[in-house]
């Protein structure tokens, strides 16, 4: 009898909690997300079900397909699905989706009143103001990411050919460059008799072009103006070193191809293989070795361990050489993640009082560390915990990232300190190579009105014109006609527009 | 007294070389590639994959293994058997009863339908229109049948089915005649008999697309248990490459990205299924060349 009263009871008290989840459920708001993921995550996902538990609302994931992002994000807004919170994969899109009349505009006001956390974090403390990035015709269309750590690709010599070759470190002028390329190439470093190794590929170029100041593929600084790095005198000179060292067979005739013979794309073949002696490809969390249980994969440095142990054991990093002026540089992350903006579906904006909603949650999302480790890892204990001797969080009870995806996270913004918090080991590495070292970065961060007539074709003729020469195929003093055809062919165009932008940053 | 061979001589006997030569290295360059993907997905995970060995110094099974456990593999399977089963039946069918009133002279207004399917050869609605008409106007979004209605009959591929039936005797079709039997008895009675290697070869072609086909799953579906292998084998295999990580955020800093291995051994699971078809569709064939040759 006690038995079924407390049954009865039991079964009572359920009900009730039933009923009242049910009541919550009624006044939760849906909120669309549209995003792509490693892996499509499913609707009733755990991690989503606990998401939707803990901020009260429903998320519903619009999953984009990663590698067709266009077609698939396309069809979707044809049909009139649109999301609330919607990736945006670039300032360009950005701009198109705006002039489609899919994104709703973000008053930095409002963005301030309802989403605090985030306005401090991204807006207010960067003194250039981050939303102007995002803002077209003076209105806000959304939350541009900064990217907090600016590192330049790794700089990785055969510190064993060095050592042997004669030198304690690696070098740090375009001389000792030189000289260092030149005793790999003729003094068989690696021993076998043969003469069979190159100084560099396709990525040891670039710091070339750095040192005498300006990169082919970067809008940069000259005396308050904007220039393409590619037509600026100083490449021509970086030119002509890359001619003369091909001829002298210190470039690998194969860098037309590249160094990564597929897989994954930051491996280098070349670099592996004994083939070359430095190598610039990959970035830091590919190079590092794993510090902990949960860390991010380093696929080059394991590569490495496996094909040539040696070779990783010995590694120098380098810097970027200094030039006849003492200029250096290798392209660092843009000042801003453009690829991770966050933009507004346009119906937000005749609903004020859900978009508030909307931007509270996201705000919450990212406003404490737990919070957005738990946004991104999923429910602590059951996917992620932190490390016991660490401390760093990782996932755990054989998680990966495709199974979290799957479970359905729902990434808030990371700011530069949880990065930090949640990676120093890998981003002390990074500092302890001086990969923060001679960054430059792109100082156009609008895309250009007239690029999508013109940037192709032109890129195509800079690539083109740049092989030939380095190969020989064509005389140094073919760059004067290349600059000339440049300008030509749509690059004052675009240097016009782009100078049109900068004058307004001043201001 | 007639002798069977010409006497070789030493240019034809240096063009047969030549020619058997050429022979090999078209078959091997058709080999090597499924050999490497072959090797590849049975390279251990010890292995370094940029040392470049033809034969693996470690073989094991544990890509198999590891593919067969993917959560998506078994549905993407099922779908796409499915698809391939149905989608071919449905289109071989349609595409037959097309192809065989355009072919008969005296079927009215042939010209006009011929000049109607075949425009649509040429001109497409777009991605964007396409995908309106399937979704909306149809209302197959989501639903199986938007993978095998919109693609039903294959123009080009209806149009060799309707060249076929243009060789065949006007005989046939009369004999059928005189004994009182209709369209559609002389149809299923005389033509089809006769036409086993044109149907093998329709099947054979629409099975193939359908079995490889991916980009109308992504498009039309969102739950992820619905998408068809090609699509799940492409995720896997885009994995890490350039210009999916040049998209990324933090997130993708701590990305595990499928080991090569791993990729081949998807791409292997994929296409075995779709070749095991060729064998037993590759009598028909041989036979059309016979039928094609006794017709006088």
């Amino acid at each position: 009898m006690k038995r079924l009263v407390c049954l009865l009871l039991t079964f009572i008290i359920l009900l009730g909690v039933m009923q009242l989840t049910a009541l919550a459920e009624e006044e939760r708001i849906t909120i669309t997300i549209m995003r792509d993921y490693i892996a499509p995550p499913e609707a009733d996902g755990e991690i989503l079900k606990y998401m939707c538990d803990k901020y009260n609302v429903n998320f519903e994931i619009i999953y984009i397909e990663r590698g067709n992002w266009n077609e698939s994000i396309s069809t979707k807004f044809a049909k009139g699905e649109i999301g609330d919170i919607i990736d945006v994969k670039g300032l360009d899109l950005l701009y198109t989706y705006v002039e489609q009349g899919l994104l709703a505009e973000l008053p930095p006001d409002f963005l301030k009143e309802n989403a605090p956390f985030l306005y401090n974090e991204y807006v207010k403390e960067d003194e250039t103001h981050a939303l102007r990035y995002t803002t077209i015709d003076g209105k806000n269309y959304g939350i541009p990411n900064i990217t907090g750590n600016n590192f330049h690709n790794v700089i990785a010599w055969r510190g064993d050919w060095l050592t042997k070759l004669g030198f304690d470190k690696a070098p740090e002028t375009l001389e000792e460059m030189e000289e260092a390329l030149y005793a790999i190439v003729q003094q068989d470093p690696d021993g076998n008799g043969i003469n069979d190794t190159y100084g560099i590929g396709e990525t040891g170029m670039e710091m070339v072009y750095g040192a005498y100041g300006y990169l082919p593929e970067l809008w940069q600084d000259r005396d308050g103006m904007l220039v393409y790095g590619a037509v600026q005198p100083e490449t021509k000179q970086a030119l002509t070193k890359l001619a003369q060292w091909y001829q002298d067979g210190i470039i690998d005739p194969e860098f037309v191809t590249g160094e990564n013979q597929g897989g994954y794309y930051a491996i280098s073949h070349s670099f592996n293989n004994n083939r070359i002696g430095l190598t610039c490809l990959g970035a830091y969390y590919h190079w590092k070795p794993v510090f902990y249980p949960g860390d991010s994969k380093s696929e080059v440095y394991l590569e490495l361990q496996k094909a040539n142990p040696e070779a990783l054991e010995t590694i120098m990093y380098g810097t970027p050489v200094t030039g006849p002026e003492g200029k250096s540089g290798m392209e660092g992350s843009a000042v801003i993640n453009a690829a991770s903006t966050v933009g507004f579906g346009i119906q937000l904006q005749e609903d004020p009082e859900r978009f508030a909603k909307v931007l509270q949650v996201y705000d919450a999302m990212s406003s404490t560390y737990e919070n957005y480790i738990e946004s991104i890892f999923g429910i602590r204990g059951v996917h992620w915990d932190y490390d016991e001797t660490t401390g760093f969080p990782g996932l755990i009870n054989g998680n990966d990232s495709k199974s979290v995806a799957r479970l359905g996270i729902v990434s808030g913004f990371e700011c530069n300190e949880y990065t930090y918090l949640r990676a120093k080991p890998r981003i002390d590495w990074a500092y302890e190579k001086k990969l923060d070292v001679g960054v430059l970065s792109n100082q156009l961060l609008v895309p250009l009105a007239s690029a999508a007539d013109y940037q192709d074709e032109l890129d195509k003729l800079r690539d083109e014109t740049f092989t030939k020469i380095i190969r020989g195929d064509l005389p140094v003093d073919a760059f004067d006609d290349f600059v000339a055809e440049w300008y030509r062919l749509g690059g004052q165009q675009l240097t016009d527009e782009a100078n049109e932008w900068y004058a307004t940053l001043e201001k | 007294m007639q002798r069977r061979f010409i006497k070789p001589t030493p240019g034809s006997r240096l063009f047969d070389i030549f020619n058997h030569l050429f022979m090999v290295l078209l078959c091997l360059a058709m080999i090597y590639p499924i050999f490497y993907l072959a090797m590849l997905s049975l390279t251990a995970s010890d292995v370094p994959l940029t040392k470049g060995y033809l034969i693996p110094p470690h073989v094991s099974l544990e890509n198999y293994a590891q593919v067969m456990s993917n959560h998506y593999i078994g549905y993407g399977f099922v779908n796409a058997v499915r698809r391939t089963l149905v989608g071919t039946a449905f289109s071989v069918a349609m595409m037959l009863l097309t192809a065989y009133p355009l072919s008969k002279k005296y079927f009215p207004g042939r010209r006009f339908w011929t000049g109607f399917v075949v425009f649509t050869m040429f001109f497409s609605g777009g991605m964007i229109p396409t995908y309106l008409t399937n979704s909306q106007v149809l209302g197959l979004d989501g639903s199986f049948w938007v993978l095998i209605l919109p693609g039903l009959i294959n123009t080009y591929n209806m149009l060799i089915a309707r060249n076929f039936f243009m060789g065949l005797p006007e005989e046939l079709t009369e004999s059928g005649r005189i004994d009182g039997a209709g369209e559609l008895r002389i149809l299923l009675a005389l033509i089809l008999p006769v036409s086993l290697p044109i149907i093998a070869t329709l099947a054979l072609w629409s099975a193939v697309s359908h079995w490889n086909a991916w980009f109308d799953s992504m498009l039309y579906f969102s739950d992820p248990k619905q998408q068809v292998l090609q699509l799940v084998l492409r995720r896997i295999v885009l994995e890490g490459s350039d210009d999916m990580m040049n998209l990324g955020s933090a997130a993708d800093e701590m990305t595990t990205v499928n080991p090569e291995t791993i990729k081949a051994a998807t791409t292997m699971v994929a296409t075995i299924p779709i070749v095991l078809v060729y064998p037993f569709v590759q009598k028909y064939f041989v036979k059309g060349m016979v039928v094609g040759s006794l017709k006088g």
